[in-house]
């Protein structure tokens, strides 16, 4: 079951080349990319891993590849995304983000019912086995 | 060759715009005619590579990583700027920055710091030119604590790997250079093009103060001048003489002494011309003059 | 008073009044939808809502410069008859920050309303993907969303359903400002 968190996660694996064409935009609108892990696919786990600092002064995509690909290489069964963070006034938040590397397999979630007083079921997400 | 090649080369050369780079480096840096001659090669080289690539020649990547050598203030860095930009303009280049460094900016004070410090410098110089100035300081076998070896590795490493996104350019004094690449073969075998920048001579020194000069909207007088044909001839053979920056440094002085001089008449009123004439005493009251005149007596 | 010229509040006027009131989103048009929409008025909409500065634009219907002195936009909503075939169209009028509504362009799709969405969002990204590598999505896009639903099941589907589907009709929207030819031009 194939993680859809962040952009293009609908689409197949995109390959290093798309990779460097994507983030050269970013590059051209002047956005900082920076580049996080985690093993922790939960919806509602926002916040990743920082793999370095976020970099600020990069005029070519080969150099913010060079650190995608010594993360992916670092943590080849976690799920590495690369974030471009636009940092005008008034918007000062993510503009890009989009998952480069998963676990070789993606077991997904299922769904844990609890039963509660009155018979309330509750929900949460769970990871399947 | 036939037509169509010869077209192609013409047209290589007026579409990549790197004749008004070279020119404009003609017109810029005075001398330096060895290392003019050799960017001029270097570039028929390129151009014509590119044209044997569109024909399915075999070429391969060239390297293009390079050594200046040459005493301070003689262009070392100016020139790595104009590289970056010939290079950009003819495609070999992908963005064209320079990342100018020095030792400290890659090697760390404690074990663990040279690898992020010098990664960073090589991430942010991908896609453009990385000048490593004083390049020597990087290896210091005496002290067996220094780091300076695992920054040198890693740019090895990374001038192998990513031939195509990073040029690199070194640069020091002549023979400390050549005693850093002996102890350190494999650096050397990547560097293609060894090229030296020669001291200029007293003409040229005098031709580069004219130029600064004519961008600080300054003019001499006559004796002037002649007060600072006379400074530049015994400048050089005093210790610490950096060329173009020496020059640079008797000019910002003269320009002290001139402003203190017409302080000293402020009651007169002054034209434009007395502001942008620099006399001959202004120059004369240096040090370098004082010096020599001992020298001489002793 | 955007349609009909005799009274009325022109939508540009409501616009702004939607932004100095705090309004989260708003629905501005959708240009190749069902609804009527001419472009260069309905980009006007869209800048007014979004932009810090709106630049004087007599074409897109903006007389007077405005700024809006760090005042949050609007999220402007495009819904009416729009689907994935017209993503190219939707992407290069309406830009990035917008709300993409597809009603009956989810629930009508063919196999189920589960994959009338996966259609929409595959053909955006594709989309996005396109643009940002510097493609020319106005000409391309159709090849762009053909490319991508060989691989995607839903969205070979909603193009082959709507993929035709287009409203073309004269505007009853007219342009507030017409460049008139001078002797200098």
């Amino acid at each position: 079951m194939r993680l859809t968190q962040g952009a293009f996660s609908f689409l197949p694996d995109l390959t290093d080349a798309q990779i460097a064409a994507q983030i050269e935009y970013c590059l051209q609108q002047g956005w900082a990319t920076s580049v996080e892990y985690t093993d922790d696919p939960h919806p509602r786990n926002t916040y990743w891993e920082m793999f370095g600092m976020p970099m600020f002064d990069m005029k070519d995509a080969a150099g913010v590849l060079q650190e995608v690909n010594a993360c992916r290489h670092t943590f080849p069964n976690h799920y590495v995304r690369v974030n471009a963070f636009d940092a005008t006034r008034g918007v000062e938040s993510v503009r890009l983000s989009f998952i480069v590397n998963r676990p070789p397999e993606e077991p997904g979630f299922g769904l844990i019912r609890e039963e509660g007083a009155g018979r309330n079921i509750r929900y949460t997400l769970g990871r399947r086995a | 060759m036939n037509a169509a090649t010869q077209m192609s080369l013409e047209a290589e050369l007026a579409e990549s715009q790197v004749a008004d780079v070279l020119d404009k480096l003609d017109a810029e840096l005075v001398g330096l005619a060895p290392v003019k001659s050799r960017i001029r090669d270097i570039c028929a080289f390129l151009l014509v590579d590119k044209l044997r690539s569109q024909l399915n020649l075999n070429s391969g990547a060239p390297s293009l990583h390079m050594s200046f050598t040459g005493n301070p203030g003689t262009g070392k860095t100016t020139v790595a700027l104009r590289m970056a930009e010939i290079l950009h303009r003819l495609g070999y280049v992908r963005k064209g920055h320079l990342v100018a460094v020095t030792r400290d900016d890659l090697v760390g004070q404690y074990i663990g710091h040279t690898a992020p410090k010098t990664r960073e410098i090589l991430k942010r110089a991908m896609g453009g030119v990385l000048f490593i100035d004083e390049a020597y300081y990087l290896y210091r076998p005496e002290n067996e604590r220094d780091y300076g070896q695992e920054a040198i590795e890693m740019l090895l490493q990374q001038m192998e790997d990513h031939r195509d996104d990073l040029v690199v350019i070194l640069a020091g004094y002549k023979d400390r250079m050549e005693q850093f690449f002996r102890s350190n073969p494999g650096l050397s075998s990547r560097i293609a093009h060894h090229i030296d920048f020669p001291n200029y001579t007293s003409a040229e020194l005098l031709a580069i103060g004219h130029l600064m000069l004519k961008q600080m909207q300054y003019t001499l007088s006559r004796e002037a001048e002649a007060v600072l044909r006379e400074y530049i001839e015994l400048r050089q053979t005093q210790p610490n003489f950096s060329n173009a920056r020496s020059i640079r440094n008797a000019l910002d002085r003269a320009r002290l002494r001139q402003a203190t001089r017409l302080l000293a008449q402020r009651d007169k009123p002054l034209s434009a011309r007395e502001l942008m004439t620099i006399e001959a005493q202004d120059i004369r009251a240096s040090r370098v003059f004082a010096q020599a005149a001992r020298g001489s007596d002793s | 008073m955007t349609r009909q010229r005799s009274h009325g509040v022109s939508f540009r006027v409501i616009a702004k009044w939607m932004r100095l009131a705090g309004v989260d989103h708003l629905h501005a048009g959708t240009v190749v939808g069902k609804l009527e929409g001419d472009p260069n008025t309905v980009q006007g909409f869209y800048n007014v809502l979004r932009e810090p500065l709106n630049a004087v634009d007599p074409s897109r219907g903006i007389f007077f410069e405005q700024n809006w002195a760090g005042l949050n936009g609007v999220m402007p909503v495009a819904s009416g008859g729009i689907h994935a075939g017209q993503m190219h169209q939707l992407l290069t009028y309406l830009g990035d920050d917008t709300v993409l509504q597809f009603g009956g362009g989810t629930i009508g799709h063919p196999m189920g309303i589960a994959a009338g969405a996966t259609a929409n969002r595959v053909a955006l990204e594709a989309m996005v993907l396109a643009r940002n590598e510097g493609r020319d999505i106005w000409n391309e896009g159709p090849q762009i969303l053909a490319d991508v639903a060989r691989h995607c099941t839903p969205l070979k589907a909603a193009l082959d359903t709507w993929g035709e589907v287009t409203f073309n009709y004269a505007s009853t929207d007219t342009p507030d400002f017409i460049p008139t030819p001078t002797a200098a031009a």
